[in-house]
């Protein structure tokens, strides 16, 4: 496991590469990098988002909710990225219609990077979205924001715990202050150029007869698509009678998911 | 294995399972997530949240102060956009109606555009779109900055969490007060707003009443009519008073139709809707002021002009082209007036006012310019308004407004008709589009477009035969 | 009702009464249909002509019992459909179920049965029967038969007199409701759950079909309900009622509303609801009706 932990802020680096962070407007032609933004509402999410792009959002964002997905884009180290903005959601298992936005589009749209922002104040309860969002996909970042209030109600997180623990590379962040978004763009940029990769950490089922049921789907799932990614997850679903996997597994669709880069052309296809 | 017999294998295994296995798989999840967490944070001190929040949280929720300090920021930020609206309108207005328009004309003289031509670009599609703009986008850029920074703060979820119990009454969601309040700024922006309450059949309630908010394009409207209509009735000293209640009156009523409908959708055709309640109270955060500012101004801007030239342009086309064909030597205007007439001297109206409402169905804004344009058309006044058919202006002062419209007929109970059918009638065509974009349904954008209308004619119809009766 | 109607309300009870191991007899069906003896009879030639019901008595023909077991999968279904998936209250499922049950092809029965994930219950506790025609047997006995001081668990409310079930709907009492029988004599059944101490008449207590406690179970005088917390007082949530079902209940879990989360009254609408709570670190708002759902035990500080 090669975990990249650079868990503390980083302004004594002797490379800053602020300058090399162009910013560019939303119109994005040919890029290179396709990075999701997921977390729960009320993380600071959007503040993440246009800290990354420098700009504000693609589509107006009416107090309180970003509307479906925003779009933006930056640059960073002569690579074009388009950062995609997904509803804030508390969780991944309800199937309303936020919440399948954002996950159809981490599993079917593949991103380069799915960077989960959470918040330091209320770690336990954000976490639940993070280790969902670690079910299905492998290239995660997690962004511990708002650590500024932390500190003021007397929180410390130990980022390289929480690294280790979750198996994915860790950011603290104060995305209204600036802070630690230069760890960040890097963490997206080694993680897209596959400079780092992580072993993200997966909840075990173990609620007795659900084991045996998901363990014999899994079999079957390997037999079927012997290249499939998040077989565990997907059989969880598969007993939910979840009907958009349902729907994937059946048309084989789910079987052409696989680990590696999947052209930015097929994220315009899922989603809403 | 196929893919098939996979899913059939996972429909047959599901029978096995426990029947609450759902709830231990997030149970399990939390259960991992507190303690991840719990290895990794350190807290220090006592208190989760710091003392201040405590107290402002018990302020702004307590019973002796939670209302008046919403009704104060309420008060306060109507005030903000409706007084800080008038310059940037006026300078608008001067820019693109007074020296814009004649100067277009001027072109086009040069140009030798055909007089139609002129007539359908520069008098029908710029002036229209320049009165929607100036009308609009000042307030607009005023109300959604003003909104977006207490959303920011943390303050509309309170105001949620106050009024719950009165919207639980009625079928609805606390976060209706919030799609309320935004439709008093823009119809269209409170239905987009209605995202934020997450259970459909709420979602739909709020949707389908959110008209009767009066929005920034009808409060002029109301204004103007209580001004020189009713307040005209009142001694001079107290003329601005009688206005201003006459206008309260009305928004009131609009609230009280909101929550009396909601009742009627809850209890009627929106019983078997699903529904759930879940209201998070976030911290308080300091809302960014300037980032908030920027991002809403040219957002703003944006939908204003999009607004303005995919629906208000096209209306001002028609509404020159029904001023300008002739059939028999009478206007097509003319004619509308003249059928409309009827119906619309039942529900307190005129034809005039039919037939602006129609053409003003892509924007609220132009009414007032619309049926001045027409009255004169029809009464043939002399002295105002005279750059020919089909071109709107504005009265230059209210004795001047009074009688040109008395000219045309006009009663008080015309006045109080109009400004009721103003808060009851169809949706703007982009409400109407966003309704339709929102819901993804003919069926409830059909209600949600017919049903004031409804509520308008039966209103307006009440109201005049009891003024009648009682009139004499 | 029409002649078809007629004829699958027939046969529907005459399947219940089979699982249940009761007897029918015609003046059990005359009332149960609201038609004279005269229309029973005709009734039941129609039936034995069509071969849905053996030639003597009033046992289901193999056919009869095939016929039956598709009304009945597709009422249970429809009433689970009304729980989860819409608002509607429970006192109308009952009636929405009995017109559509008939109207609902073997397609359609399919289809619900494969959206709401083959559920195996209804709402009241009642198999569903699989389209292969399974039921699982039949557990438990009416609470009137229970004596003072034993403790088990809900299996089965019967929705029918309404009028009945109102009254245990209103006491928030569901299938999987953990009770102990506090009093059971001529004047009733007096019973103690989460808190709240409920008495019945007989008639509607003999509603309640129970079982007894699983090995390891028992009945915990501690456990309340959400609504009960007080101010400054903490408490750990210890399961959520299945009267809180659907979207609802996904929502509540999703918030952090499961077995373990240690809670408390942090804001209070001066009408009394909704009240907001310290639920993992968040405060949430919940309506009085939402905090009935939810099963604590208050933890001494």
């Amino acid at each position: 496991m090669t975990t990249p932990t650079h868990a503390t802020t980083c302004e004594t680096c002797a490379v800053s590469s602020g300058s090399r962070l162009e910013r560019l407007g939303v119109k994005l032609g040919q890029v290179d990098f396709v990075v999701a933004l997921a977390g729960n509402p009320n993380t600071g999410k959007s503040t993440v988002f246009n800290a990354l792009t420098g700009l504000r959002q693609h589509t107006g964002n009416w107090p309180g909710k970003t509307i479906a997905r925003a779009e933006g884009g930056f640059s960073y180290n002569s690579k074009k990225f388009k950062l995609v903005d997904l509803p804030g959601t508390y969780s991944l298992l309800s199937a309303t219609e936020d919440e399948e936005v954002a996950r159809n589009f981490i599993l079917f749209g593949r991103p380069d990077v799915t960077v989960v922002v959470v918040d330091a104040t209320r770690l336990e309860r954000n976490l639940n979205l993070a280790l969902q969002v670690l079910q299905i996909t492998d290239k995660a970042i997690v962004c511990v924001n708002l650590i500024d209030e932390a500190r003021a109600h007397g929180v410390t997180v130990d980022g390289r715990g929480l690294s280790r623990d979750l198996g994915v590379p860790v950011v603290l962040a104060a995305a209204r202050q600036g802070e630690g978004i230069e760890q960040l763009l890097r963490e997206i940029d080694d993680m897209a150029n596959g400079r780092s990769t992580c072993r993200p950490h997966r909840l075990p089922v173990d609620i007795p007869t659900v084991r045996e049921s998901v363990d014999e789907l899994v079999k079957c799932l390997a037999e079927a698509y012997p290249n499939m990614p998040h077989r565990e997850w997907v059989a969880l679903r598969l007993l939910e009678g979840d009907s958009r996997i349902v729907q994937a597994v059946a048309s084989g669709e789910i079987g052409s998911l696989q680990q590696d880069h999947v052209a930015t052309g097929t994220i315009s296809a899922c989603g809403n | 294995m196929t893919p098939k017999q996979i899913v059939e294998r996972a429909s047959e295994l599901r029978w096995k399972l426990p029947q609450d296995y759902h709830d231990r798989w997030v149970e399990s999840i939390y259960a991992e997530s507190a303690r991840i967490a719990s290895r990794n944070v350190d807290q220090q001190g006592k208190t989760h949240r710091l003392a201040w929040e405590r107290r402002l949280d018990w302020l702004l929720t307590n019973r002796w102060t939670g209302m008046p300090i919403m009704v104060l920021m309420l008060a306060l930020v109507l005030w903000l956009t409706i007084e800080g609206a008038n310059l940037p309108s006026g300078w608008l207005a001067t820019i693109l109606l007074d020296i814009g328009h004649p100067f277009l004309k001027q072109l086009a003289d040069y140009a030798h555009l055909p007089w139609w031509l002129s007539g359908v670009l520069v008098d029908g599609l710029y002036l229209t779109m320049a009165w929607v703009i100036s009308v609009m986008l000042p307030p607009m850029a005023i109300f959604f900055p003003l909104f977006t920074i207490l959303e920011d703060f943390g303050y509309l979820p309170r105001v949620a969490f106050n009024l719950d119990h009165l919207f639980q009454r009625v079928g609805a969601h606390g976060k209706q007060a919030l799609t309320m309040s935004m439709g008093w700024g823009c119809n269209a922006a409170g239905i987009v707003a209605t995202r934020v309450i997450d259970s459909p059949r709420e979602r739909l309630i709020a949707i389908i009443t959110n008209n009767f908010a009066l929005c920034n394009g009808r409060w002029p409207t109301q204004i103007l009519l209580a001004t020189v209509f009713l307040g005209a009735l009142a001694p001079p000293a107290l003329t601005g008073l009688v206005a201003a209640s006459a206008v309260l009156g009305v928004a009131l009523l609009g609230v009280f139709l909101t929550f009396f409908s909601s009742w009627m959708l809850s209890r009627t055709v929106l019983k078997g809707e699903t529904s759930t309640f879940t209201l998070e109270l976030p911290p308080f955060r300091p809302p960014n002021f300037l980032r908030t500012l920027y991002t809403s101004l040219v957002d703003r801007t944006l939908i204003v002009l999009w607004r303005a030239i995919v629906f208000a342009a096209p209306a001002g086309v028609v509404l020159w082209s029904l001023s300008n064909i002739q059939i028999g030597g009478i206007s097509l205007a003319q004619w509308m007036i003249s059928i409309l007439d009827g119906p619309g001297w039942l529900i307190g109206l005129n034809g005039v006012i039919l037939v602006a409402y129609i053409v003003a169905i892509p924007a609220n804004e132009i009414v007032i310019p619309t049926i001045l344009m027409l009255t004169v058309m029809t009464t043939g006044v002399t002295g105002i308004g005279e750059q020919g058919a089909g071109v709107m202006f504005t009265a230059r002062g209210d004795s001047e407004l009074a009688m040109l419209l008395q000219a045309g007929g006009w009663t008080t109970l015309t006045a109080i008709c109009l400004m009721l059918f103003s808060l009851c009638h169809n949706p703007c065509s982009t409400t109407i589009y966003t309704i339709w974009k929102e819901t993804k349904s003919l069926q409830w954008t059909l209600v949600s477009t017919f049903m004031p209308i409804g509520f308008g004619i039966v209103i307006c119809g009440a109201v005049a035969l009891v003024w009648r009766i009682v009139g004499g | 009702m029409n002649e078809q109607t007629l004829i699958q309300h027939a046969l529907k009870l005459l399947t219940e009464c089979e699982y249940e191991g009761q007897d029918a007899t015609p003046a059990a069906l005359a009332a149960k249909l609201a038609i004279s003896p005269q229309q029973v009879d005709r009734l039941l030639g129609e039936l034995r002509k069509a071969e849905l019901l053996d030639a003597d008595g009033l046992s289901l023909t193999a056919s009869g019992r095939e016929y039956a077991l598709h009304v009945l999968q597709a009422h249970r279904l429809y009433e689970t459909y009304l729980a989860r998936k819409t608002g509607l209250p429970e006192s109308a499922w009952h009636a929405l179920a009995d017109e559509r049950e008939h109207t609902l092809s073997r397609d359609e029965v399919k289809k619900l049965a494969e959206d709401l994930g083959h559920p195996r219950f209804d709402p009241h506790g009642d198999p569903i029967p699989t389209a292969a025609g399974e039921m699982p047997p039949r557990r438990g006995q009416p609470l009137v038969v229970y004596p003072a001081g034993w403790t088990g668990r809900v299996v089965h409310i019967e929705d029918e007199p309404s009028r009945l079930y109102a009254r245990i709907a209103q006491a928030g009492i569901t299938t999987d409701t953990v009770l102990r029988v506090e009093k059971n004599d001529d004047s009733g059944v007096r019973i103690r759950l989460e808190g709240l101490t409920v008495a019945f008449p007989g008639e509607v207590a003999a509603q309640i079909t129970a079982v007894e406690l699983e090995a390891g179970e028992v009945f915990d005088e501690s456990v309340e309900r959400l609504s009960s917390l007080r101010r400054g007082e903490k408490a750990e949530i210890v399961g959520m009622s299945s009267l809180c079902r659907g979207l609802e209940r996904n929502r509540l879990l999703d918030l952090g509303v499961v077995p373990g989360t240690v809670t408390a009254v942090e804001l209070i609408n001066p009408s009394g609801s909704p009240v907001g709570y310290r639920i993992r670190g968040a405060c949430i708002a919940l309506r009085k009706e939402q905090a009935d759902h939810i099963r604590i035990r208050k933890v001494r500080q």
